[in-house]
């Protein structure tokens, strides 16, 4: 497990300086890919859905790229993207297309759809969270206008 | 003395910078209000799509200027994303002047990637490996899936500059990764032709528009919210069927499944 951590943290490293991420946020951005990737291993472990793990994982990014964000004033895409990808259901993708050109539609299907839900929880906590975190800076913000206004 | 024109080109010119490298839309029309709003516009309205942008302003003289930008080449580059925001926010806090801040968006506007071609290549090759050992391959599978994905990434660069068609690209891509783990699995490196090919395609996988796009619907951008999804949607469809046109037609070849 410690080795596919590791693993982790270089594809997103690697993914990253594909997508031209600035150079202070190198590894930061492969901390938060594997701190995602290893939230979902261990929840799939303990035997949650592939789904909830997914969701999990992608939680667990958006919420240190957040804190990150603020720390190293970047914008926060810089470590979400990145940090992401190790939780993408690239075996199940693969497996749904192989099962469709095999002609197993049934199978195919499911496949694919597991695969729609995975994708789309991910991209749910990612923006679950990045919601929150605005929503949070504007309330703080406009609090403090009320203070300065009386 | 500045114009209301200059402040309205210096917003679009830094929105036009993020949309271009891959911003979602809401930092693209947050950027531009508050430059618009700091330096003294009374009101300003936005519009911004992942194809291009509408920006109409008022000005303290009740004179209104509009401009559109139209946004046709798209990339992904997050240092770029980064430095214009930088800039925006500079320039609304007022550290720096107009005619600085677009002289500095120029220079990251036409400044060159802060990797090269080969940092790119080898790390979309190491990348691919590291996926390929992580998605259940073995070690053996490594080389194999490093190579392919250099020869992949190397290959859609140069067809970039011959021809530029959306999807094109991933499509191709898909048929030399798959052909290349042919090709390596039956000369002896690797054992794992799905994890091989899973690992090469992976560095062509749409993440960032999949996210913007969940992002947009939830912000209430619905039409850049189904663009993206769209566009995802289009490239995973061709990832898959360059692939698949490949498998299925060897394993025809081989004789059945296995």
């Amino acid at each position: 497990m410690i080795i596919k951590m590791l693993l982790a943290f270089l594809a997103s490293i690697f993914f990253g300086i594909m997508l031209q991420i600035p150079k202070k946020t190198i590894l930061p951005v492969g901390l938060v890919g594997m701190l995602g990737w290893t939230s979902n291993y261990l929840l799939i472990y303990y035997g949650s859905s592939d789904i909830l793990g997914a969701f999990a994982g992608a939680l667990v990014v958006s919420v240190i790229a957040e804190f990150l964000a603020r720390f190293q004033r970047m914008p926060v895409t810089v470590y979400v993207v990145a940090g992401i990808i190790p939780l993408v259901p690239g075996v199940i993708a693969y497996r749904a297309m192989l099962n469709f050109i095999e002609g197993k539609y049934a199978e195919g299907l499911s496949s694919s759809a597991l695969g729609v839900f995975m994708a789309a929880a991910i991209a749910l906590g990612v923006a679950l969270i990045s919601l929150a975190a605005k929503n949070y800076k504007e309330n703080k913000s406009q609090n403090r206008q009320k203070k300065e206004m009386g | 003395m500045e114009s209301y024109q200059d402040v309205l080109n210096i917003a679009v010119y830094a929105g036009d910078i993020m949309l271009r490298n891959g911003a979602e839309t809401y930092r693209v029309e947050d950027t531009i209000s508050r430059i618009c709003s700091a330096l003294g516009i009374k009101y300003v309205d936005t519009f911004v799509t992942p194809t291009g942008m509408m920006v109409s302003i008022i000005t303290p003289q009740n004179t209104t200027f509009t401009r559109v930008r139209r946004v046709t080449k798209r990339d992904i580059n997050l240092a770029k994303i980064a430095a214009a925001n930088e800039i925006s926010r500079q320039l609304t806090s007022g550290k720096i002047k107009l005619e600085e801040g677009y002289e500095s968006l120029r220079n990251v506007d036409l400044g060159e990637k802060q990797y090269n071609l080969p940092v790119v290549v080898g790390s979309a090759g190491l990348a691919a490996a590291a996926f390929t050992v992580l998605f259940g391959g073995t070690w053996t599978d490594f080389l194999p899936a490093l190579l392919s994905s250099i020869i992949v990434q190397l290959v859609l660069i140069r067809l970039e500059r011959v021809i530029r068609a959306s999807f094109l690209q991933e499509f191709i891509g898909g048929i030399i990764a798959s052909l290349l783990g042919i090709l390596l699995l039956s000369v002896g490196l690797g054992e794992h032709l799905d994890k091989v090919i899973l690992g090469a395609v992976l560095t062509m996988v749409p993440g960032t528009a999949m996210t913007n796009s969940v992002r947009d619907f939830i912000s209430g951008d619905l039409l850049s919210g189904i663009i993206r999804g769209l566009e995802a949607f289009l490239i995973a469809f061709a990832i898959a069927g360059g692939v698949g046109l490949v498998i299925s037609s060897y394993y025809q070849l081989s004789g059945g499944f296995s």
